[in-house]
C-alpha cells in the first residue's frame, strides 16, 4: 500500500481559528449619506486574523455594551496586510452609528474578532446570481472581488437594489470588477432603484430588485437556471423574496446562498453535555467574552430545567467531574463558530438544555 | 513552506507541520502558523487532512503555545546555590560551565566509583524517538552508565502482549471502528487521554456497532457507551476468564481458530475455564451473573469484535495475568479472522519494539549489556537503601543521577522515598527539562530543555498505524537545547567523538534517514521516504506489509501460535495460563479493614502526566487534586462535597478535596496521578502512600494496588512541612 495517504482536507472540519485582537481605527470615508466605510489596522503583534470573502467579523467599540458584527467589505486575501475593511451602515438610534456620530475616531482602538461565518463563494460550476440590498453590497463587492481573484470561470449576474440613486455607492467599482472577470465568461451588472423619483435621470432599472431578478433576470434564455448558483445579502424581506423567485425559477435549494444574521430572537445553540469532551476546540473561536463559559454544574429550576450554571471558584477547581462547558444565550452573539468548530457535534441549537453532568445525574 | 497545501496563512506568516510529543496514543499532527518577522509561532491547530487527527487537538495541545513561552521554562543552564530540596535557589551559570560541572562530576565518579555508579533517569517527556531513546543510549553505551529498567508505564500490558501474541499487534481502533459490531473499551477513558478516539467510537455506534465500557469509575467516555459495567477494580482478569467460561459452554468458541492459531488451548478450556462459574466471578467482579452472562454473549456473538484496553488494566500487582487475559478473548472467538478484530492496548509492541536496535543505540560502543540495571520503579529506594534489582545491594551506591523526560521527585511511587533518597549530600543530580518541576529542586545542575516547536525527531503512534517526523518551527528559546543535541554536547565533553565513529556526528535528519526509516528492519515504515514526511508531515503504516499478515504467517512467537500457555512465563515462575490473582492492597486484600478504600490515581483530564501542570488554563481547570468517592463512603466520615481532605495508610499522606459521585463504587477513591506536589495542599501527591511492589509480570508498577483512608481535614499546612523537611 502507498505510504503516503493522498492529501485531500476534508471541507467538513475547520482549518481556521477566530482570533480576537485589537485595532486601530485608519481611515474612514462615507460612501452615502448614511453609510460609512471604516479601515481597521491591527495592532503590532496581535495574531493574524485571516477571513475569506463571505465571512465577518464583530467589532466592539469602545463604550459600546456589546458587539455588532460585519461582513468583510473587501476580500481579505486582497486587503493590505493588517488591515480589514468594513462598511457601516449609520441608522437613527443604532449603538454603533452613535459611536461613529461621536467623532472622526481615526485612531482609536476598537476589539475585532474574526473570521465568522460559513457563508461565501462555492465550488459549482454554474452560473452567479448575487442579489444585494442595503447594506448587503459589502459583502457581495468582497465575493466578487474574490471571484475575479480566483478567475472564476462561470457567467454572472449582479444585481444591487437601492431606494435612490443617493443609495448607490459601488457602481464605478462594479464596472471595473465585470470588466476584470473571467474572459472566458460574462458578468452583467445591474442597479435596481425602488424610489428614485420619476423626474431623475436615472436611465436604469426601476422597482423591486426581486421584480427585476424575476422578469428580466431569470427569464433570460442563456442562463442555465438549473445549475446556477445563488447569494442573497441584504434585507431579510428582500432575502425571503428573491429565495422565492429563485426557487420558482429552478434554482435548487441548496444552491441559494442566504448571508441571514442571526440575531437574538434565534435560539442559541446549546453544549450537550454529554457529547461534550472538554476539548476546548470552542473556547478558542470565541468571538466575546463569556458566551462560552466553564461551569461547575446547574442549578436546577422548579420544573427540573437549568436555572443557571455554577460559576467556577477561581483556585478551587476539580477538573473533569466538575466543569462543564455552557453557552450563555445572553451573551451568544448567535456567530455559530463553536457549531462549526466542535469536532463531536456536540453544540446545536436543537439541543435540550439539560442539567445533568457527572456529578448531577439524570 | 510544505504544510502550506493544507490551510492558508496571512501574508508575512509560514505555515509548518508539527508532531505532538506528548504521552497518548493520538500522536497528532499539528499546523503551526509562525510570524516570520518576528520568528514567534502564534498558532497551533490541528492538521485536518490526518487520518486520526482530523483537525482539532485536545484541551491539552490547544494551549500549546502557552506551555512552549511559558515563564517557567528554564531558559538558561542553572547552578543550585544553597540546600537541596523544595525552595532551592539556583543562579545561571554558562553552557561551558554547566558541561565542565556535570563532565568532571562523571570522571571523578567513574575514577571514584565506577561508571556504574552513574545511573540515567528518564521517560516519556517526549516520545520522539531521538529523544527518547536515540542519542541519550549512544553517549550512556560510550560511558558504560547503569541501565535503566523503563518499566513505570505500560510494562505489564506490553509483556503480556508480548509473552501471548509476540510482537505482533491488530487493527487500531479507527480500523476496528469500519466494521465491528462490538467495541470494548476495557479500563480506558478515551476522552482524557487519547480524544480522537471519540468520532471513531461514536461513528461505529451510529451505523449500529454496541459500545461497552468497562470502569470501575465514571467518567465521559462511559457516556459515550450504551453500557457501562463497573466491576470492583483489579478483578478484570476473573471477569474475562468467566466469560470464556461462558463462551465455551455455549459452544460460541472458534474451536477451528484455537486448534490452527494458539497453544495450550486445551489446557484452558480443560482445567482453568472450570474454576471460573459465573457465581464466583460474581462474588470477585461485583457484578452481577446475568451481567456477565450478558457482556459474555454480546461479545461472543460475533467475530467482529474489538477490545481497546487501557491503563487501567495495567496499574494492578496482579496486571500481568490481568491484562494477558482480557487480549486473549479474540483469540477464543477467533475475532482475529476479521480485518476489524482483536483487541490490543494501541499497538504499543510494533510501535516501540523495532526502534531498540544496535544500529541505533550503538550497542558497540561499550559493554553495557553487562553493566547492572536499576528498575526506574524502585529508583527510591535505590537511592535511600542502596536496593537494586532482585533486593540485591547496589554496589557502589549510585553517585550520579542525570534525569532528562521525567519528573522522578513526583513520578515514582513511594515518592516520599525517592524525595529523601534526592536528599542524599553525596548524590550528583542533574535534571535537563523544559520546565522548573519539582525535580529542579534537588539538581545540582538544571539544564534547559527545548519545546516541540524547536528541534527534529521522529514518531510512531503507539495507538494508531501512522508516523510523523518533527522539524524545528521557531529558534530554541533562550539557551534551551533537545536531548539530542544535549548528549552530543556531553559527547564532545567527555572526548567521545572522535573516538565513536558517527555516533555522535550524525544529525538527527540522517539518524532519520539512515535508521528510522529504515524498512527492512521495521516493515511498518517500509515505502515510507523521507520527502514524504518532509512534504506531508505524517505518512501511514504499512500495516498491509505480507510479513505482518499473522493468520497467514503466523505469529511471531516460538512456534509461531497465539500463546495460550506460555513457555516464557513457566520459567518466569508464573502461571503459564491466564488467571485471576488476588490482588495486594486490592478488594480482597484483608488489610482493607484498616484501610478500606483502594486508591485509583488516573489521568487528569487537563495534565499529560507533569506536562502541562505550568500552562495557566489547564492549572486553572483543576487547580487543586480531588478525592473521588462514593456518598455513603463520604456520609459515613462526614465529609462534604470539597472538604479538603486526609488520604493516608501506614506509609504517608496526600491532601486534595472531596468530589462525591453518586456513580462511584465504594471502597474506592480516584484521583489523579502525578499530580504536581508543590500544587497539593500537603506538598506531596498520591505516591506517597503506594509501594515499589511490581506487577507479577513485566516489571511496572502497581500503583493502583493501594489501600488508604480517608478523613476531613482542616489544615495541610503542617503536613506540607512535613514533607518539606529532610
Amino acid at each position: 500500500m502507498s505510504a503516503v495517504a493522498g492529501v485531500s482536507p476534508d471541507p467538513s472540519v475547520r482549518t481556521s481559528r477566530v482570533v480576537r485582537c485589537q485595532a486601530r481605527v485608519l481611515r474612514r470615508r462615507s460612501l452615502t449619506h448614511d453609510t460609512v466605510e471604516l479601515v481597521l489596522g491591527r495592532l503590532p503583534g496581535s495574531p493574524p486574523l485571516l477571513g475569506r470573502a463571505g465571512q465577518f467579523a464583530v467589532l466592539t467599540a469602545p463604550g459600546l455594551d456589546r458587539p455588532r458584527a460585519y461582513s468583510f467589505a473587501r476580500d481579505p486575501a486582497q486587503e493590505a496586510p493588517g488591515e480589514h475593511t468594513f462598511v457601516i451602515r449609520l441608522v437613527p438610534g443604532g449603538a454603533m452609528s452613535g459611536w461613529l456620530a461621536g467623532g472622526d475616531r481615526i485612531g482609536e482602538i476598537v476589539e475585532l474578532a474574526g473570521p465568522l461565518g460559513r457563508f461565501g463563494l462555492d465550488d459549482h460550476a454554474g452560473a452567479m446570481i448575487f442579489v444585494a440590498g442595503g447594506s448587503g453590497m459589502s459583502v457581495t463587492r468582497a465575493l466578487l472581488q474574490a471571484a475575479v481573484r480566483r478567475q472564476v470561470p462561470r457567467d454572472a449576474v449582479v444585481l444591487h437594489g437601492a431606494r435612490t440613486a443617493a443609495d448607490l455607492y459601488a457602481g464605478a467599482e462594479l464596472a471595473q470588477l465585470a470588466a476584470g472577470w473571467h474572459p472566458g465568461a460574462r458578468c452583467a451588472v445591474a442597479e435596481v432603484l425602488s424610489d428614485e423619483p420619476d423626474d431623475s435621470a436615472w436611465a436604469g432599472p426601476r422597482g423591486l430588485v426581486t421584480d427585476y431578478l424575476r422578469d428580466a433576470v431569470l427569464t433570460d434564455l442563456h442562463l442555465n437556471i438549473a445549475n446556477a448558483s445563488a447569494w442573497l445579502c441584504g434585507p431579510a424581506p428582500m432575502i425571503a423574496a428573491a429565495d422565492t423567485v429563485l426557487r420558482a425559477a429552478g434554482v435548487a435549494p441548496s444552491r441559494i446562498h442566504r448571508d441571514v444574521f442571526e440575531d437574538a430572537s434565534s435560539p442559541a445553540p446549546v453544549i450537550d453535555n454529554r457529547r461534550c469532551v472538554l476539548c476546548d476546540e470552542c473556547l478558542l473561536v470565541r468571538p466575546v467574552d463569556g458566551c462560552i463559559v466553564e461551569s461547575s454544574g446547574f442549578e436546577v429550576a422548579v420544573d427540573g430545567g437549568v436555572a443557571g450554571p455554577c460559576a467556577l471558584v477561581p483556585g478551587a477547581t476539580s477538573g473533569l467531574y466538575y466543569n462543564s462547558l455552557v453557552i450563555d444565550p445572553e451573551r451568544c452573539i448567535r456567530c455559530s463558530a463553536c457549531i462549526n468548530a466542535c469536532p463531536h457535534g456536540a453544540i446545536d441549537p436543537g439541543y435540550p438544555r439539560r442539567t445533568e453532568t457527572l456529578r448531577q445525574p439524570a | 513552506m510544505t504544510a502550506s497545501h493544507k490551510l492558508e496563512v496571512p501574508p508575512g506568516h509560514s505555515l509548518h507541520h508539527v508532531v505532538c510529543p506528548h504521552d497518548c496514543p493520538d500522536t497528532c499532527s499539528m499546523l503551526v502558523t509562525r510570524d516570520d518577522s518576528s520568528g514567534r509561532a502564534v498558532a497551533v491547530q490541528g492538521d485536518p487532512t490526518h487520518p486520526i487527527t482530523r483537525g482539532y487537538l485536545c484541551n491539552k495541545v490547544n494551549h500549546y503555545l502557552d506551555y512552549v513561552y511559558n515563564e517557567r521554562r528554564v531558559l538558561y543552564p542553572h547552578r543550585r546555590v544553597g540546600p537541596k530540596g523544595p525552595g532551592a535557589r539556583f543562579e545561571r551559570i554558562s553552557w561551558d560551565e554547566a558541561l565542565t560541572t556535570v563532565t568532571d562530576n562523571f570522571r571523578r565518579i567513574i575514577a571514584e566509583h565506577g561508571s556504574e555508579a552513574i545511573q540515567p533517569f528518564n521517560f516519556s517527556g517526549t516520545l520522539g524517538q531521538i529523544g527518547y531513546w536515540v542519542m541519550d543510549n549512544r553517549f550512556w553505551n560510550k560511558l558504560g552508565a547503569a541501565r535503566l529498567e523503563m518499566s513505570i508505564c505500560i510494562h505489564a500490558a506490553f509483556w503480556a502482549c508480548m509473552h501471548t501474541y509476540g510482537s505482533a499487534n491488530g487493527p487500531d481502533l479507527a480500523m476496528a471502528s469500519e466494521d465491528a459490531e462490538v467495541i470494548i473499551l476495557w479500563g480506558v477513558n478515551s476522552v482524557s487521554t487519547g480524544v480522537h478516539a471519540v468520532p471513531f467510537l461514536r461513528a461505529a455506534r451510529e451505523r449500529g456497532c454496541r459500545i461497552v465500557v468497562i470502569d470501575p469509575r465514571p467518567t465521559r467516555t462511559a457516556w459515550l457507551a450504551d453500557w457501562h459495567l463497573q466491576p470492583r477494580p483489579g478483578t478484570d482478569a476473573a471477569l474475562a476468564l468467566g466469560m470464556m467460561k461462558v463462551l465455551v459452554d455455549r459452544g460460541l468458541h472458534d474451536q477451528d481458530f484455537l486448534e490452527r492459531h494458539t497453544r495450550g488451548w486445551r489446557e484452558l478450556i480443560e482445567t482453568r475455564l472450570p474454576e471460573y462459574p459465573l457465581e464466583r466471578v460474581a462474588a470477585i467482579t461485583g457484578l452481577a451473573v446475568e451481567d456477565i452472562e450478558r457482556l459474555a454473549l454480546l461479545y461472543g456473538g460475533t467475530q467482529k469484535s474489538y477490545i481497546r484496553a487501557g491503563h487501567g488494566l495495567n496499574r494492578h500487582h496482579n496486571s500481568g495475568q490481568m491484562c494477558r487475559a482480557v487480549l486473549l478473548l479474540p483469540a477464543l472467538t477467533g475475532a482475529w479472522r476479521e480485518a476489524c478484530g482483536g483487541a490490543g492496548f494501541g499497538r504499543l509492541e510494533e510501535n516501540w519494539n523495532p526502534f531498540f536496535r544496535p544500529d541505533v543505540q550503538r550497542d558497540e560502543l561499550g559493554d553495557r549489556a553487562a553493566k547492572r540495571i536499576v528498575n526506574m520503579v524502585q529508583m527510591g529506594r535505590a537511592l535511600l537503601h542502596d536496593i537494586g534489582w532482585n533486593e540485591e545491594p547496589l554496589d557502589p551506591p549510585i553517585k550520579c543521577l542525570f534525569v532528562y523526560n521525567a519528573d522522578p521527585a513526583n513520578c515514582v511511587p513511594n515518592v516520599a522515598d525517592m524525595r529523601r533518597g534526592l536528599m542524599r549530600d553525596d548524590l550528583f543530580t542533574v535534571v535537563h527539562d523544559t520546565m522548573w518541576t519539582d525535580s529542579c529542586d534537588y539538581a545540582d545542575i538544571v539544564l534547559p530543555a527545548d519545546t516541540q516547536l524547536e528541534r527534529t525527531d521522529f514518531h510512531g503512534s503507539y495507538g494508531y498505524y501512522h508516523y510523523a517526523m518533527n522539524r524545528p518551527v521557531i529558534a530554541p528559546l533562550g539557551e534551551s537545547v533537545s536531548n539530542a543535541e544535549l548528549f552530543r554536547r556531553l559527547a564532545q565533553s567527555m572526548g567521545y567523538v572522535e573516538s565513536s565513529g558517527d555516533a555522535f556526528t550524525q544529525s538527527d535528519e540522517d539518524i532519520i534517514r539512515e535508521h528510522l526509516l529504515d524498512g527492512e528492519k521495521n516493515v511498518l515504515v517500509d515505502g515510507i521516504r523521507f520527502e514524504d514526511l518532509v512534504e506531508n508531515g505524517w505518512a501511514r503504516a504499512n500495516y498491509a506489509h505480507p510479513a505482518r499478515q499473522w493468520l497467514e504467517v503466523g505469529w511471531p512467537t516460538p512456534d509461531g501460535r497465539i500463546q495460550i500457555w506460555s513457555d516464557a512465563l513457566a520459567a518466569e515462575d508464573q502461571d503459564p495460563l491466564p488467571v485471576h490473582h488476588v490482588e495486594m492492597e486490592g478488594q480482597e486484600d484483608p488489610l482493607r479493614a484498616r484501610f478500606p478504600l483502594q486508591v485509583l490515581s488516573n489521568a487528569s483530564h487537563y495534565f499529560v502526566g507533569d506536562s502541562f501542570q505550568t500552562v495557566e488554563r489547564l492549572q486553572a481547570m483543576q487547580s487543586r487534586p480531588t478525592f473521588e468517592i462514593n456518598p455513603d463512603e463520604a456520609a459515613r466520615r462526614g465529609i462534604a462535597d470539597g472538604d479538603l481532605c486526609r488520604l493516608y495508610n501506614d506509609r504517608g499522606e496526600t491532601f486534595g478535596h472531596a468530589v462525591i459521585l453518586a456513580a462511584m463504587l465504594p471502597g474506592v477513591v480516584g484521583t489523579q496521578k502525578q499530580f504536581k506536589g508543590s500544587n497539593t495542599p500537603g506538598g506531596i501527591n498520591v505516591n506517597a502512600l503506594n509501594t515499589e511492589v511490581l506487577t507479577d509480570f513485566g516489571f511496572a508498577p502497581s500503583f493502583y494496588s493501594c489501600l488508604a483512608e480517608i478523613e476531613k481535614s482542616d489544615d495541610a499546612t503542617a503536613a506540607r512541612a512535613r514533607a518539606a523537611a529532610p
